[in-house]
């Protein structure tokens, strides 16, 4: 490995001997090998993220598009979506594992407390889901516009108060532009709901992951 | 400006690669000893005598819990080990610049 190789280098410990050309480089090295191993929102995974959230979408809007009246996408879909879901839930534990192996401290707990609010707020927005359902709304509504477009503004505002309370500005930006995506699907047909929410989400991955990648660049150049 | 005033302590090959990984992470968190040293790739040795340097400088803080095989070390950047590479970074930016 190289880095093995630089790190082992005889170099003298005083690093008299040590060109600033090679320190920049072995700056950026470590710092960019660091953030790899250990930063989740890279910008390859918000790309893969927002490409798997539009097909769900996507494929909620293909099954309802020709609906009149509107009854809601089909079981097949849901279960379908459900699947992709899980299977996402369960490659985002296992590469929250693998990163943060070996680090301890205050950011676990935050991250922990954040993860329970999520899921607090979508488990709200099933609840109310239930409660219209009770109330005799129409179908548009609970089985379209609701579940389509609620849980981005409710999850979305629940995030942008942490991500503010921490001053993490970038992701309080992100959320503020998905409870923006959400109020939008609230104002459009049931169908068109769903394809306004998928293509919103799609657009706010691509947006990050550019953000995510020019920040890290400027980050790392030094020369 | 000169390679003279980047800081002794950090411009370092390894001692490099130990700050700067360990500036990755939020402030406050620490890594264990043995993701450190996958990560950089030292021997044990080597790596304690590095990071005993930079403890001694104030820039990062050990904490050993457990005895035995299930004592556990962790190593975190302090504030002023951020301050320092930041430093170091601007001086480094700084000299490449002019070169």
């Amino acid at each position: 490995m190289d880095g093995t190789r630089s790190a082992e280098s005889p170099v003298p410990d005083n690093g008299g001997e040590f060109d600033p050309k090679e320190a920049a480089r072995i700056l950026q090295q470590a710092t960019s090998q660091a953030q790899r191993t250990f930063d989740l929102k890279r910008p390859l995974i918000w790309v893969i993220g927002g490409a798997v959230t539009f097909l769900a979408y996507g494929a909620l809007w293909f099954s309802v598009r020709d609906q009149h009246p509107y009854k809601g996408p089909s079981l097949a879909t849901i279960a379908g979506v459900y699947v992709v879901i899980v299977v996402a839930i369960a490659v985002s534990a296992k590469m929250l594992q693998r990163a943060t192996k070996g680090v301890s401290g205050p950011s676990r707990a935050l991250m922990a407390g954040e993860g329970i609010a999520v899921v607090v707020a979508y488990l709200a927005t099933a609840v109310i889901q239930g409660a219209l359902h009770h109330a005799g709304v129409s179908p548009a509504i609970v089985y379209g516009i609701f579940p389509a477009a609620a849980p981005l503004v409710i999850v979305g505002c629940t995030v942008a108060g942490s991500a503010g309370s921490r001053r993490d500005w970038q992701m309080f930006g992100g959320a503020l532009a998905v409870v923006s995506v959400g109020i939008a699907g609230l104002f459009v047909s049931a169908a068109a709901s769903w394809a306004v929410v998928g293509i919103g989400l799609f657009g706010i991955a691509l947006v990050a992951a550019i953000a995510k990648a020019w920040l890290q660049h400027r980050k790392l150049v030094l020369t | 400006m000169t390679a003279d005033e980047l800081d002794p302590l950090i411009h370092v090959p390894a001692r490099l690669r130990i700050v700067a990984t360990l500036a990755v992470l939020p402030s406050g968190d620490a890594l264990t000893f043995s993701r450190l040293q996958d990560m950089i790739g030292l021997t044990a040795g080597n790596l304690i005598t590095h990071l005993r340097k930079l403890e001694d400088a104030g820039y990062i803080s050990t904490e050993k819990t457990g005895n035995g095989v299930a004592s556990r070390t962790t190593v975190e950047l302090t504030r002023e080990g951020r301050a320092a590479l930041e430093a170091y970074t601007s001086a480094l930016r700084g000299l490449l610049t002019g070169l």
